[in-house]
């Protein structure tokens, strides 16, 4: 579900999405991940 | 820390919104799309995009309720922000993930059971360069626990404001936020094939 929130983000901003997860510097985590649409099963939302 | 000893937004929201927002109206030109669709009561959960400092400030100026935001533990660091956000409504998380994360978590589920809104950004951070990273899920299991909607939020030109790691150096600026259709993950729950139920 929170892909498609994520998508429906990117409808309305315009923004390019990238399928990692977002670092908390200035680079992104190189972390390789597969489609979107396929459950998550990360434990921490920050 | 123990975030679950943090209860969220109070009456002082409330009157620093009645305060800032015609000022902030004045500095800045808002085009705000969907917020009519926001619930006048009751639990719900905004998922917006995270470009800028702003963001929840501006969100939290602009809903017309009380709305609780995570935000990072860090600001429970400095004698400047340790005791207005936490009364502003900020819950501190400890991105480290895990058992921390989840305190934050749960005073949100508290939030979310007394009936208001509660405001989070699924990437965890800001987006540095532009881009909109994968969301974290936190926010969808928070939805499916307590049965309320969400509602994704679309933030534009606040990066243009303040970038992130930057100082304010745009008073002029315009941003707009559009806040999609609910998104009813009850009705998700046995459809797994059907992942969007929108009240249109």
């Amino acid at each position: 579900m929170i892909d498609e929130v994520m998508f429906e983000i990117r409808s309305m901003t315009g923004q390019e999405y990238r399928n990692v997860y977002a670092s908390k510097g200035s680079s992104p985590s190189p972390r390789p991940l597969e489609s979107a649409n396929q459950g998550n099963s990360d434990s921490s939302q920050t | 820390m123990n975030a679950s000893a943090y209860e969220g937004a109070t009456q002082l929201q409330a009157r620093a919104r009645k305060v800032v927002r015609p000022i902030a109206n004045k500095l800045w030109k808002f085009e705000l799309v969907g917020f009519d669709r926001l619930p006048t009561s009751g639990p719900a959960i905004l998922c917006a995009n995270h470009i800028s400092f702003l963001d929840s400030a501006f969100l939290m100026i602009q809903v017309p309720r009380n709305i609780s935001f995570v935000g990072k533990s860090e600001y429970m660091d400095s004698w400047k922000t340790r005791y207005l956000f936490p009364a502003l409504g900020m819950i501190p998380i400890d991105r480290s993930g895990g058992e921390k994360s989840q305190e934050a978590l749960q005073s949100a589920e508290g939030v979310l059971r007394r009936g208001e809104l509660f405001g989070i950004f699924p990437e965890g951070t800001r987006s540095r360069d532009g881009m909109l990273y994968r969301g974290k899920t936190g926010a969808a299991r928070l939805a499916m626990k307590v049965n309320c909607p969400i509602f994704p939020v679309g933030i534009t030109g606040t990066a243009e404001i303040q970038p992130p790691d930057a100082a304010l150096r745009s008073w002029v600026e315009g941003c707009a936020s559009r806040l999609l259709d609910r998104s009813c993950p009850s009705d998700m729950r046995h459809d797994t094939t059907t992942t969007w139920c929108c009240a249109r």
